[in-house]
Parts: C-alpha cells; sequence; structure tokens
C-alpha cells in the first residue's frame, strides 16, 4: 500500500500530521563512539582516582609536616637540656677561597708547591721543580 | 723444534719489554744527582762562609713586615722574564738564561728589602688561625715562591759571572727565606718553606761543582736543624676544628650542645671540606640533612653505649639524650682521639715517628672506612706523607754537608776519596736523619757513591766524582 492510498483513510487533522512527519529530515548523528567509550569508561574510573589524589595530599601533607618538625629542637631536647649552653643558628654557607689554608694545604700536598693559586696581579704559573722534596 | 723457536721468542721479548720498563739511573724517583768537586780544603777562618746571619749583624724586628714590603715591588712584569729564565735553567739553555735573567737581577729594591728582612731576627706571619680557622687565607704563599724563584735565577746567573761570593750571600738569603716561611705555624707553609729550601739546595747543589767553589762544610755543618720544624708547622693544624666551626669554638664543654648544634657542626664541617681538593683520600661530598640523620640513627647503638660508658652513667640515661646528640659526642670524641694518636708521635725523631705513623695512619684509614659518616674525620691529612717532606730537606742538608765532607778529605788526601766513611775524621759526616744511620757509601777508582736506599720511594743517591 502506497502512502497516498494511506493518506486517503486519514482525517484532515492525522494527515497533516502525517505530511509534517514526512517533511522532517533526520539529522546525522553527533555522536562519536569512541568519545562516548572513553568518557563511559572515565566517569567509572573517577572514583578511583579521587581516591589516589586524596591519598598523595595526605602523604604530602605528612612530609611536609615531617621537614617542618625536624628542623625544630624536639620537647624531649629541651627537657633534657634545661639549660642550652648555646643555640646555634644555622650557619651561612661559606665558600673557601682557593687562598685559604684547607685549599693551600691540599694542593700542595697533593701535587707540590706548583700547585700554589696566583695571588691576583703578582703571581707566577710556574715553580722550579725541586727534586725529591714534595 | 717450532716450538723451542716461539718459547725462544717469547721470552726475549718478556726481556725486551721488561727492560725498557725499568726506569734508566737518572729517571729515579728522589733525589739523584752528580757531583764533580775539585779538591778544596774548608776555608780559613772556618766560618767565613755562613748560610746563617751571625746574631749580631741581626735587628730586633719582624721579618714579616718587609717580606710583605718586598711583595709590593712584584709585578707582573718580570712573570715572562722568570719562566724564560726556569725554564732555561731546566734546559741548560745559557744564552736565554743570561738574557731572560738580566731583567730579574736589575730588581734592587726588591733584594734590598729581602736583604732587610733576612736580617731581622723573628718572623711572625700571625694567620689568622684562631680568627678563621681552615678558612684563613694565605695569599703571600704563592709571592714567597715566586721570590724564591727569582734568587734562584740571580744566584745561577752571579755563579756564571764568577760571583762566587755573591751567589753565596743569595743562597744564604733563599734558606733565611726557607726557614722564615716555616715559622708560620701551618703545615702548608712548613711545606712551602721546605720547597724553598729544596730549591736553595739546587743552587748550593750546582755551585759545589765549579771549579772556583770553596768548601762550604762549616757553613752546612753550622746551619740549625731541622730547617723546617714539623712539630711547629702542625701546632696550628690542631686549632682548625675549633676556629672553624663557630659552635665549637664557643663551647668549653661539647656536653652542652644540643642536638642541633651537633647538626649545625657536622653540616658546616661537610659544607666546609667538600670544597677541599680531596688530598685526605678522595673528594669528600656534601652531607644533607637527611643524610646527617640517617647517619646518627645508624650509629646509635655504639653511641649510646660509647656515652653511657664515657659519661659514667646508666644505659637508661644515655636513653633519654636526643639520638642526634649522642651521635655528635661520639663522632666528635672519636675524632678527637685519632687525632691524639697522630699527635703524640709528632715530637718524636723521624726514624722512629715514620713507622709509628705510617701504622698509626693505617688503622686510621681502616677507622675512617668502617665509619665513613663521621664528618669530623676529614680533617685530619694524610700526614706521614707530609712529615716525610719535612725529613728529605734535612736528609738532602745533610748529604751536602757530606759531599763537602769528602772533598774536604780528598783535599787533604791528594785528592784521593776516603775508602770509607768513618775514615774522614776532619770534618765528621752526618749521620742521615731519615734513617738515624750513617749514610751508605761505596768507591770505585775516582767515583763514589753515597745513597739512602733504605727510605722506600725516595731513594738518595749522589754520584761524586774528584776532578783533580
Amino acid at each position: 500500500m502506497s502512502d497516498d492510498a494511506r493518506d486517503d483513510q486519514l482525517d484532515g487533522a492525522e494527515r497533516e500530521l502525517a505530511s509534517a512527519l514526512r517533511s522532517l529530515i533526520p539529522i546525522a548523528s553527533s555522536i562519536d563512539p569512541v568519545s562516548a567509550a572513553f568518557e563511559a569508561g572515565r566517569r567509572s574510573q573517577a572514583r578511583v582516582t579521587r581516591l589516589w589524589r586524596r591519598t598523595s595530599a595526605a602523604a604530602s601533607l605528612v612530609v611536609v609536616v615531617m621537614l617542618t618538625f625536624s628542623s625544630f629542637p624536639s620537647r624531649r631536647t629541651r627537657t633534657d637540656d634545661p639549660q642550652p649552653a648555646m643555640r646555634v643558628a644555622s650557619s651561612p654557607d661559606v665558600t673557601l677561597s682557593e687562598q685559604s689554608v684547607l685549599r693551600l694545604r691540599d694542593a700542595v700536598l697533593d701535587r707540590g708547591w706548583g700547585a700554589l693559586p696566583v695571588t691576583h696581579g703578582r703571581g707566577v704559573d710556574r715553580a722550579a721543580t725541586v727534586r725529591g722534596m714534595l | 723444534m717450532h716450538r723451542r723457536l716461539t718459547a725462544i721468542a717469547f721470552t726475549l721479548c718478556l726481556c725486551a719489554s721488561l727492560c725498557a720498563a725499568r726506569p734508566p739511573a737518572d729517571q729515579k724517583k728522589g733525589d739523584v744527582r752528580t757531583f764533580e768537586l775539585h779538591p778544596v780544603a774548608p776555608p780559613v777562618p772556618a766560618l767565613k762562609y755562613r748560610f746563617t746571619y751571625d746574631p749580631v749583624d741581626c735587628y730586633r724586628g719582624n721579618a714579616a713586615i718587609p717580606y710583605l714590603q718586598a711583595m709590593m715591588f712584584l709585578s707582573d712584569k718580570e712573570d715572562a722574564a722568570l719562566d724564560k729564565a726556569l725554564d732555561a735553567l731546566r734546559d741548560k739553555d745559557e744564552a736565554t738564561l743570561r738574557a731572560a735573567g738580566q731583567t730579574l737581577l736589575n730588581h734592587n729594591t726588591l733584594f734590598d728589602t729581602l736583604d732587610l728582612a733576612a736580617h731581622a731576627d723573628s718572623c711572625e706571619w700571625q694567620p689568622a688561625i684562631r680568627e678563621r680557622g681552615i678558612m684563613a687565607l694565605l695569599p703571600h704563599l704563592n709571592l714567597m715562591r715566586k721570590m724564591a724563584n727569582i734568587l734562584r735565577v740571580r744566584a745561577a746567573i752571579q755563579m756564571r759571572d764568577g760571583q762566587v761570593d755573591e751567589a753565596l750571600k743569595t743562597i744564604r738569603l733563599g734558606f733565611e727565606m726557607s726557614r722564615d716561611t716555616g715559622r708560620e705555624p701551618v703545615l702548608v707553609s712548613g711545606l712551602v718553606g721546605i720547597a724553598i729550601g729544596a730549591l736553595t739546595n739546587e743552587s748550593l747543589a750546582e755551585l759545589m761543582s765549579r771549579p772556583d767553589a770553596p768548601n762550604l762544610y762549616w757553613a752546612l755543618a753550622s746551619m740549625p736543624r731541622p730547617t723546617v720544624e714539623f712539630r711547629h708547622s702542625m701546632s696550628g693544624e690542631r686549632a682548625f676544628l675549633f676556629a672553624s666551626v663557630s659552635a665549637l669554638k664557643r663551647s668549653e664543654n661539647v656536653d652542652e650542645l644540643t642536638a642541633q648544634d651537633w647538626r649545625d657542626v657536622m653540616r658546616q664541617i661537610s659544607q666546609l671540606m667538600s670544597q677541599s681538593s680531596g688530598a685526605n683520600g678522595g673528594k669528600p661530598k656534601v652531607v644533607s640533612e637527611v643524610e646527617i640523620t640517617a647517619a646518627a640513627a645508624l650509629v646509635l647503638p655504639q653511641a649510646k653505649k660509647y656515652y653511657a660508658e664515657s659519661r659514667n652513667v646508666p644505659v637508661e640515661q644515655a636513653e633519654k639524650v636526643e639520638p642526634m646528640k649522642l651521635a655528635g659526642i661520639y663522632y666528635y670524641e672519636q675524632y678527637r682521639a685519632s687525632l691524639d694518636e697522630i699527635f703524640k708521635l709528632i715530637e718524636l725523631p723521624y726514624p722512629q715517628q715514620s713507622a709509628l705513623l705510617e701504622q698509626t695512619m693505617k688503622q686510621f684509614a681502616h677507622r675512617k672506612e668502617q665509619t665513613p659518616t663521621n664528618v669530623f674525620y676529614q680533617l685530619i691529612p694524610a700526614l706521614n706523607r707530609a712529615s716525610a717532606s719535612f725529613a728529605r730537606l734535612d736528609r738532602q742538608l745533610a748529604a751536602l754537608t757530606a759531599v763537602e765532607a769528602i772533598r774536604s778529605y780528598a783535599a787533604a788526601a791528594d785528592g784521593t776519596l776516603p775508602p770509607k766513611l768513618e775514615d774522614i775524621s776532619d770534618t765528621p759526616v752526618p749521620i742521615n736523619p731519615m734513617t738515624g744511620q750513617a749514610f751508605e757509601y761505596s768507591v770505585e777508582g775516582n767515583t763514589a757513591v753515597l745513597r739512602d736506599s733504605q727510605t722506600k720511594d725516595w731513594v738518595l743517591e749522589y754520584t761524586i766524582k774528584v776532578v783533580k
């Protein structure tokens, strides 16, 4: 049975509805099956991810607290040392000069007196060799 | 047949490679040289030549000041000439030596100021050891070396110009400079003092082989020994720790230091030592706060036991003390004990000292290996090597004195060499200060050999020929 034959059996209002329905053009689907699958997976894992995030945040907090407290003397120290002799502030970073006792001593012990560094503007790069000595 | 030939060829190759690997006699490590002596008797008056100034010729003053003034006369200008002259001296390039050295010889203000320094009766460098510890600066050492090199070139040219008396005065300046550098109570200054003394001995040995050289037996025999005192050079080293680390500097009793103080002390030492070149056996690395804490945990059982025993308290009381404090005290007192074990030997004469020091340093190295986390151990240098350097300068001076004693004998015996060292009676041959025994001596024809083969790694071998 053709559409026209069927329309003959309909009344005016039904015919109008049928014509409107036929004029409808289906729109191409915008859903990407891959994205849909990914989204479904992500939603199903959301709970696990949230759990991991919370755990790592808690662990980081514990580390920060531990580090902070370890740089202060504990209460027990104060009990043991009711009158601490001195409180030494954290020593500043010290850079040793190449003319310092330690660096000169090690240089000469290691490589002889030829290793003495040049004093600014008045040095010699080379020193006469001293046989069988240093 | 083929097999036998292969075996012979293999043996020959092995022998050849072994011969090639053995260094020739003149490349031996140590003090090896040859003298061609003209038999000359010691001068009359005996002390016509001296390598020290007579106290009546000295003035009351501090030699360090004129030395520092002399350094003010140094500039970059003479560096190129000095380098050239030293190279020419080593390569025996007479023309270049003379050309380059002439510029240095015109430095009258420098030599006059050095002469002034040598006539002072004391030398106080006043290094800031107590104030700065291992951070104290010694920029003058390199300039002392430079001035000693200039004196070496000056003496060489004076000898070549036939100005023997002038060359001997320059050599005396070198010996005074060696002693004065070594008066600074720091190991490195002692070592530089020794090097200056050895450089001056090079000039002296060269002069002794010249036909116009006087016999310098009494000049050498009357020199103060030891030239540079090891004991004196070490006196500043003991104070390093206290002067370098603020907490220890301010504390009279280490028990008063808190756990945080010990953490600071160890971090500070680690930080300082990480900047050394690693002469103590490998460059130390910076130890972090976490590593220090971990190290304290590792050593805790021993530290607790040590604390209870050394403080005569029950273990329960030791357990109440902060772990870092226990570890700090343990490490520090272990270091102090090791330091004392080493320093107690410093006063001994070298032949006894060397064997014991070698043994003690081995034990210390073992202890250091067992407790690598003890940062205090990094402060102790290889003292056995350093102490040998001091003794070698005195052995060299004793051997040069022996050579002049042999020359004196040859002058009285018509150019013949003494069959034995004991045959020399008017100019007694000094003993070898490194062994405490006589030098080894052998004669063959008109050639004698003075030797010290007992001192391992640092042989001395002087071949002496008499030129009639």
